[in-house]
């Protein structure tokens, strides 16, 4: 069988076209991912900050406090040792 | 087979010349069009208390904008953001400005908020977040913090406190994106990226503990509210570092809703404004006297009525004298007479000298924003009567945290320390953490062992009787100053004050409790010093310290 130079040619130039037809396609798509991971790590970056916000929020001791004192709580612990020492001296 | 090769050619040769024109000829108008250029936002830095918890962190709020041109029906969309937003119909339909492409219409508004005006699917409005500031303990320490609001430009800018000092640490770098996108503003793979990541703000740790600050604030607000008082500030140290273990000042702000209060409101009067110190200035005469071997405590001295200075008549606050006594005594009946003798002692020029070595009249140099000098006049200006008056603390305007630190001098052993607020700077290298650092020696170790004794029977023997916490030695000195109102004194309008540390041998705090024009009784031995020993008690049982005696 014989092949000609225009057969090669052909076969490279079609060739050369469906590669950078692959390119093309798998650029995009990276290019998407990219997109996708841009919008993704803002957004966890935000969910981050709403959870820290909230976490802190719970934990405060201004809202800690006022919750014990609408509760009543701490109204009867004054601690006992700044008045009579000797309980802190074991005595 | 021919007929596609000079296709091939024809459309490479339309590409070549395409490409040509777009990156030589018009490559700066074409380039504007692919190339995107962001700013990287820095995340501020946040603000811990020495416990490493949190006083200041960041929070995203949202910026509601609306492209006027899109919108088709302007009523119905302002009647629904008003609706979730209650800013007010007419305020918006103001914001909403027909001649213009683009317009804010709210800021800070809530995620819940957004969620609910982006299910409505309004066409002409968008979001932008927005990073602000959120202080999980609210006002807990308004004044030490500061707040973060915009400068002229609307950029974030840190005010008072912490927050203005640190601002530039806390800020961190704005970074840049520039990058090649195609027309869904997807990143083209094979194009240009150049990235200079942002540099988020460091994290500072301070010295204060939000348990101490919130002993001291609540005990602040009961006796601010029980002796009437137009405000009041309580200033907790260690006298051996001059760390700030707690400082609160009332009235105080929320700083995430700074924009609701008066300018006012926001100074912190113990750094950045003066008053006269009274009393509680007499200990640092004191001091100076017996460090210059002019005096010895068990001196007598000879108490026989007001004295003539100069043209004036010196009294005692109650007109009472008791002859014969110790030097000692003199601070225990806080004698103004006995401080003039003490003065005149030691002489202008030494007074002026010591004064100034305490470091009255200049910055302390703490890290928070807005320090004041006080107001201290240089000695060639100085009056004959200022030598007695100063003696006994008038004439001379303090700041509160300049009286710490000299009083902190005169019991730790004569060591003047520079305060400071920060101890430790946190960013990606590592941590920074700072030193206390000594600015000069005031008084000899023996001196101040001296004066520790003196404040102790000073408290021992004062004339009103306090609820001091048993088993626990303090030393301490009370200071009632009259207002001065255009030239005189306004007898009505005083700051009391009470300045004092536990336990006496080795002082684990010293505090400063100021209250401003207690309607109550104006004296700082009948309100503020009861204020101190409340506080003291629970920073005693907080601190774990044993009872010393």
């Amino acid at each position: 069988m014989k092949i000609t130079a225009n057969k090669i040619f052909s076969v490279l130039c079609i060739a050369l076209v469906l590669v950078n037809v692959y390119i093309l396609v798998k650029g995009v798509a990276l290019s998407e991912d990219v997109s996708f991971y841009e919008k993704e790590l803002v957004r966890l970056k935000q969910e981050n900050i709403e959870f820290e916000q909230k976490i802190y929020a719970l934990e405060s001791i201004t809202k800690t406090a006022s919750m014990a004192a609408t509760l009543d709580f701490g109204k009867y612990n004054e601690p006992i040792f700044t008045d009579k020492p000797q309980y802190a001296f074991n005595k | 087979m021919r007929l596609l090769f000079y296709f091939f050619i024809l459309s490479l040769a339309v590409i070549v010349v395409r490409l040509f024109l777009i990156q030589i000829l018009f490559a700066s108008t074409y380039s504007a069009d692919y190339t995107t250029t962001e700013k990287i936002a820095a995340e501020r830095g946040k603000v811990l208390d020495r416990h490493r918890d949190p006083l200041a962190i960041n929070q995203t709020k949202y910026l509601l904008y609306a492209k006027p041109q899109e919108i088709k029906n302007k009523d119905d969309i302002v009647s629904k953001i008003d609706e979730n937003l209650h800013i007010g119909e007419a305020t918006i339909s103001a914001r909403i400005n027909e001649t213009k492409d683009w317009t804010v219409v709210a800021t800070n508004v809530e995620k819940e908020n957004k969620e609910k005006l982006e299910s409505l699917s309004i066409p002409g409005i968008g979001f932008d977040p927005q990073r602000e500031r959120f202080y999980p303990e609210a006002s807990l320490a308004a004044h030490l913090i500061g707040f973060v609001g915009k400068d002229e430009k609307g950029e974030q800018i840190g005010y008072f406190g912490v927050e203005g000092y640190y601002d530039r640490d806390l800020a961190g770098l704005s970074g840049v994106l520039k990058s090649e996108r195609d027309l869904f503003d997807r990143p083209i793979f094979s194009g240009d990226q150049e990235k200079v990541a942002a540099q988020d703000g460091r994290t500072v740790v301070l010295t204060i503990d939000k348990a101490v600050q919130l002993i001291i604030k609540k005990n602040l607000e009961e006796a601010v509210e029980q002796y009437k008082a137009k405000a009041g500030c309580v200033i907790a140290v260690n006298p051996k570092t001059m760390e700030i273990l707690g400082l609160s000042c009332l009235p105080d702000f929320d700083a995430s809703e700074y924009y609701d209060y008066s300018e006012d409101v926001f100074v912190n009067w113990t750094i950045s404004s003066g008053y006269e110190p009274g009393s509680t200035f007499k200990p640092m005469v004191m001091a100076a006297a017996i460090e210059e071997n002019v005096l010895k405590p068990t001196d007598d001295f000879n108490e026989s009525g007001p004295v003539e200075f100069s043209g004036y008549t010196i009294r005692n606050w109650n007109d009472k004298y008791e002859g014969k006594m110790d030097i000692t005594r003199i601070l225990e009946k806080s004698s103004n007479v006995g401080m003039t003798y003490v003065g005149s002692k030691l002489g202008k020029k030494k007074l002026y000298e010591y004064i100034t070595k305490y470091g009255f009249g200049d910055y302390t140099n703490i890290d928070l924003q807005g320090e004041a000098r006080g107001e201290f006049r240089p000695i060639e200006s100085w009056y004959q009567i200022d030598t007695a008056t100063h003696s006994f603390g008038q004439g001379i305007s303090v700041t509160g945290i300049q009286l710490v630190r000299a009083f902190s001098a005169v019991v730790n052993g004569g060591y003047l320390m520079r305060p400071y607020v920060v101890k430790e700077v946190i960013d990606e290298t590592g941590t920074k953490e700072r030193e206390p650092q000594v600015q000069r020696r005031v008084l000899s170790e023996r001196t101040s062992a001296i004066m520790r004794k003196m404040l102790v029977s000073t408290v021992a023997h004062a004339e009103a009787k306090w609820d001091i916490p048993k088993g626990f030695t303090f030393g301490g000195k009370t200071g009632t100053a009259q207002i001065a109102l255009g030239g005189k004194y306004d007898t009505s309008k005083t700051i009391a004050s009470f300045i004092g540390f536990a336990p006496a041998d080795d002082p684990a705090f010293l505090m400063l409790v100021v209250i401003r024009e207690p309607e109550v009784s104006s004296w700082g031995s009948e309100t503020a010093a009861p204020l101190f020993f409340k506080i003291a008690k629970e920073l005693l049982v907080y601190y774990n310290i044993p009872p010393d005696r």
